[in-house]
């Protein structure tokens, strides 16, 4: 059946041929090792996070690290449809790209990668969570990316933004769970890459960790990686997700600081 | 069953029949009320969060167990003395397994009894005097009906063997004690372990010439009738030496085997079938075992053509159990190949070449049986006795189908039945790292479970054991332990020998049984040597290429900091946010301002604190609010005169819509569609009830608090223009 809702592109199109002049190839990195930005290697984006963006939402957190952006609302604890018994709270998240999020236009459909990522939050989000005070309940966390600029990173801000929705709904946590993500790129680690820097990556890292509990939650590695190279990443990473984490407690305390 | 107040009636022959017909009705009856009710984990559940469901819950217990302490009490039986009365739940459960080995003893008790009384008492037969019994099961099968002939109190005939059966895995050396129709002259010598013998014919086969008799094009042979043929036993050394003779100065013999390989590690030939032109033999191997080196005149004969169906694992066992070679070798199945039939069983050319449909009723019967039954007999002879018609046949089929110098079937069927008389017989070690035919990588590779690390070293423990023991008791590792009650083993890692026996479900393999404490100590030791390692790889530094330094800010080192501050502290960050926050966002601009506190946020959290102070008996003095704030006010307790009613849902209440006195703001609120949650509710202020009829006042703490229609199943969104006097900032839009 044609989709009526939407508006469709047309159905084959073909994309105009665009000559590339050889040698004229994506400089990652000046003299100086800065990088297009003017940043280190090693230096995070600057944070822009707020909470109580959706107000129909129990807590909700709103991010933007440089283009990527993503809203983040989340429901609960309410009570589990499911009639058999559970001991433990059930989190539920649903990541979803906004069609115009992309380079590419996005299929307004959920597909596996949306399915992927979101079992990724899940098991970034479940250690922190204190599930087992919330039996017979579900968290429902849903997280819209409306602009992304690099999968890595986006996953990593999803996974920010989710950790701070869920505490601004006000339940019970561990620890709030920061994450980071770096890119392999010519044998050297570029924190924070945006979307021109991951074309040029041989793998990526993903780090989820609880400053607090100095605990990882959630790791995730993908490509052809040397050890030694892994090792400093998640050192990295690490040092780069208490950096964040700073920036989570500060967008959650402005609120309480402003009305005393 | 009748109340327990009353006394139940006296079981007697007549009303049994009434008596269990009730007692099973009544059962079903309350499991299948069990479906309906709560699942299991609910009741602690509800037993924590409701107090007068605790007690009922508490008083159920307790009829229980009276009932439980009595059931024994009235069923009188003996030995029951012993179980100790059920006091809570937790000695219900042992109370139970108690239970249970009790029945079962009880019901062994009573099969021994009967078996008594229909003279089947196995405890008292000797075994000499065991008459070895076979029976015919039928077996439901994807092709029919398959009857698994199986024999009980077969003596095992490994024990008449002149030759002692080594399991070890040491090389296999040829048995044959010399080598007829040689061209080179026999050598046995030692051979390094790890090897395997040099096969003795090797070059009489690689440099054989085929007699002209066999790529001559023929009229076929027709096979003598079954009941004109005459068959013989041959069980003497007489009868041995008088069939080799015949063997001898025949031109083409038909061969076939029948291999025992369940009680027993590398398994005995038991039944060698052989047929010339004229006459079938049927050979008792388990008597001549160490004999039959004599066929090998006939067999190693290049003048004398062998023919086999199916090849591959008979010239290994003649190998393994006689020390017989085959020189000059017409195997039929690969010629079916190379003639490119549709199937390839001797079935399959029985009744294509024959017209006879083969009786697959004995395809799994145990050939030690002795004696064998006309079936079997009859079963056996069949499979040469028309295998040199279809030699015949397919041979003229080959030639005919062959261009001789270059596609020469005949040729290759030939070549490749050399191949696979050139096999031969190997031995294997167990591979302590799971390689090789037996080992546990194939294993573990068909299996689609997934083992975590201790399950695998059960695996690994338990595969070794089995393949021990079955070395030691020449036992076949599935008559030792079957692969899937091996998985299921590894699976749940039984700690005692009750829970192995229960995982074995019906059968137990006797084996087992006999070495459970033997299988539990094993179990646990690789339980815990799990455990106790504390990597997961073997502990070998690895060698970096090059020495990378960490780069970071801060130049205290973040992995291994001693320093564990408390949990909550929320000081711990190292880092000053300030320097990586971003003030402004690019989606919203201006609208997101660093110091400006969202609305919302900041009513929810005085929202909270106000219910804080209302829920408390005392007002604490700590949570104030500015006095010249016009922000939300709490409402103080004297005002109220109903009691206290906290809500049973989360329902957002903007604080203004809650105190009686109103503000006289303009608010207003346009519901475009109503919300399907049930959470959140939009307060109106009083004044607007005239004006809009939709909306509907909400006081949470009334106790005839109507909670208002919107509850239309439509899902849209819910937008609220506030138009607050004293909030000079821009209006607010709640998006989604």
């Amino acid at each position: 059946m044609v989709d009526r809702r939407r508006i469709q592109g047309p159905e084959v199109s073909v994309a105009p041929i665009i000559i590339k002049s050889a040698d004229k190839r994506t400089c990652l990195k000046d003299e100086h090792s800065r990088r297009r930005d003017g940043r280190n290697l090693e230096d995070i984006c600057p944070i822009f996070l707020k909470t109580g963006l959706i107000s129909q939402a129990n807590g909700s957190a709103f991010i933007e690290i440089r283009r990527t952006k993503i809203a983040c609302g989340v429901y609960g604890p309410r009570q589990t449809k499911i009639p058999s018994f559970s001991g433990k709270g059930n989190l539920n998240v649903e990541i979803k790209f906004a069609p115009f999020s992309c380079q590419k236009r996005r299929q307004p459909y959920r597909d596996a990668q949306e399915k992927d990522l979101s079992q990724l939050v899940i098991e970034a989000l479940v250690p922190s969570i204190r599930l087992d005070l919330l039996p017979k309940s579900t968290i429902d966390i849903y997280i819209t990316v409306l602009e992304n600029d690099g999968t890595a990173s986006c996953l990593a801000a999803a996974i920010t933004c989710a950790s701070v929705a869920v505490a601004d709904a006000g339940i019970e946590m561990l620890d709030l769970v920061p994450a980071s993500s770096a890119s392999y790129i010519g044998g050297e680690i570029y924190m924070d890459s945006d979307l021109a820097e991951e074309q040029h990556e041989t793998g990526y890292l993903i780090l989820s960790y609880m400053p607090s509990l100095k605990e990882v939650t959630h790791i995730l590695q993908s490509g052809d990686v040397d050890l030694a190279l892994t090792t400093q990443a998640i050192e990295q990473c690490t040092d780069a997700c208490s950096k964040i984490y700073s920036v989570m407690i500060n967008s959650l305390l402005l609120p309480i600081r402003d009305t005393q | 069953m009748t109340e327990n107040t009353s006394v139940p009636p006296i079981l007697t022959l007549e009303n049994y029949e009434s008596f269990r017909t009730n007692a099973y009705v009544t059962i079903e009856t309350y499991a299948r009320k069990q479906k309906s009710t709560l699942p299991p984990g609910e009741v602690a559940f509800c037993r924590t969060v409701d107090p007068a469901s605790a007690l009922a819950l508490e008083r159920l217990s307790t009829k229980i167990k009276n009932k439980l302490n009595r059931l024994l009490v009235n069923a009188d039986i003996p030995g029951t003395e012993m179980l100790g009365r059920v006091n809570d739940a937790k000695d219900f459960d042992i109370w139970f397994k108690d239970l249970v080995t009790m029945n079962d003893s009880l019901i062994d008790g009573v099969n021994a009894s009967l078996d008594e009384l229909t003279g089947r008492n196995q405890k008292f037969a000797s075994s000499t005097a065991d008459i070895p019994t076979s029976m015919v099961a039928q077996v439901r099968a994807r092709s029919g009906d398959i009857n698994i002939v199986y024999s009980r109190n077969i003596t095992r005939p490994q024990a008449k063997f002149k030759d002692k059966i080594d399991n070890s895995g040491a090389p296999f050396i040829p048995k044959l004690p010399n080598k007829p129709n040689a061209i080179i002259p026999l050598k046995l010598g030692g051979i390094e372990e790890g090897s395997v013998y040099p096969h003795p014919y090797r070059y009489e086969i690689t440099h054989l010439t085929y007699p002209s008799f066999i790529f001559e094009e023929k009229e076929p042979i027709q096979y003598r009738p079954l009941d004109d043929t005459p068959l013989i036993w041959v069980d003497t050394l007489e009868g041995l030496t008088a069939m080799c003779q015949k063997l001898e100065s025949s031109q083409e013999i038909a061969v076939d085997l029948e291999h025992h390989d369940y009680r027993s590690y590398q398994g005995f030939t038991c039944l060698i079938q052989i047929s010339t032109r004229d006459e079938d033999f049927i050979v008792d191997v388990l008597e001549l075992r160490h004999h039959l080196h004599m066929l090998n005149n006939s067999f190693t004969n290049p003048n004398i053509l062998k023919v086999f169906h199916g090849a591959d694992y008979d010239i290994t066992w003649l190998q393994k159990d006689f020390g017989v070679y085959v020189v000059n070798l017409f195997d039929t199945n690969q010629a079916s190949h190379l003639l490119e039939m549709r199937f390839h069983s001797l079935a399959y050319l029985l009744k294509h070449y024959c017209h006879v449909d083969a009786d697959k009723k004995f395809q799994l019967a145990d050939w030690r049986l002795r004696p064998l039954t006309e079936e079997m007999i009859n079963y056996a002879r069949c499979d040469t006795h028309y295998l040199l018609y279809i030699y015949d046949r397919m041979r003229n089929e080959l030639i005919q189908n062959s261009v001789t110098t270059t596609y020469n079937l005949l040729k290759v069927t030939l070549d490749r039945s050399a191949e696979i008389s050139l096999q031969c017989y190997e031995t294997f070690r167990y591979d302590p790292n799971g390689e090789g035919p037996n080992g546990y990588q194939k294993l573990l590779a068909k299996w689609n479970f997934p083992l975590n690390r201790q399950q695998l070293a059960v695996f690994k423990a338990l595969h070794a054991w089995r393949d021990n023991k079955a070395r030691e008791e020449d036992e076949s590792l599935a008559y030792v332990l079957p692969n899937d009650i091996l998985f299921t083993l590894s699976e749940k890692m039984p700690d005692d020998s009750k829970d192995i026996t229960s995982l074995c479900r019906n059968i137990v393999p006797p084996l087992v049984r006999e070495n459970t404490l033997e299988l539990v100590s094993l179990i646990t030791d690789a339980k815990n040597s799990v455990l106790n390692s504390t990597s997961n790889f073997d502990n070998k530094p690895v060698k970096t290429e090059r020495e990378i330094r960490t780069v970071t800010s801060n130049s205290e080192p973040i992995l291994n900091s001693k320093n564990i501050k408390w949990v909550l502290d929320t000081s711990h960050p190292k880092y000053n946010a300030d320097d990586y926050k971003e003030k402004k966002s690019v989606l919203f601009g201006d609208f997101y301002i660093e110091n400006g506190v969202n609305e919302t946020s900041k009513k929810k959290v005085s929202e909270i604190l106000s219910n804080l102070t209302f829920a408390l008996p005392v007002l604490p003095k700590s949570i104030s609010y500015h006095s010249n704030r016009t922000g939300p006010q709490p409402k103080p307790m004297d005002e109220n005169s109903q009691p206290i009613i906290l809500p049973v849902e989360h329902i957002y209440v903007p604080p203004e819509a809650r105190s009686t006195k109103s503000k006289g703001k303009e608010r207003e609120v346009v519901v475009l569609s109503q919300s399907i949650s049930k959470k959140r509710q939009r307060l109106e202020d009083d004044d607007l009830i005239e004006d809009e009829k939709r909306l509907r006042r909400y006081d949470p703490y009334s106790p005839t608090a109507t909670s208002s229609g919107n509850r239309n199943a439509t899902i849209s969104e819910t937008f609220e223009i506030d138009g607050e006097a004293n909030d000079d900032k821009d209006k607010k839009c709640s998006i989604m």
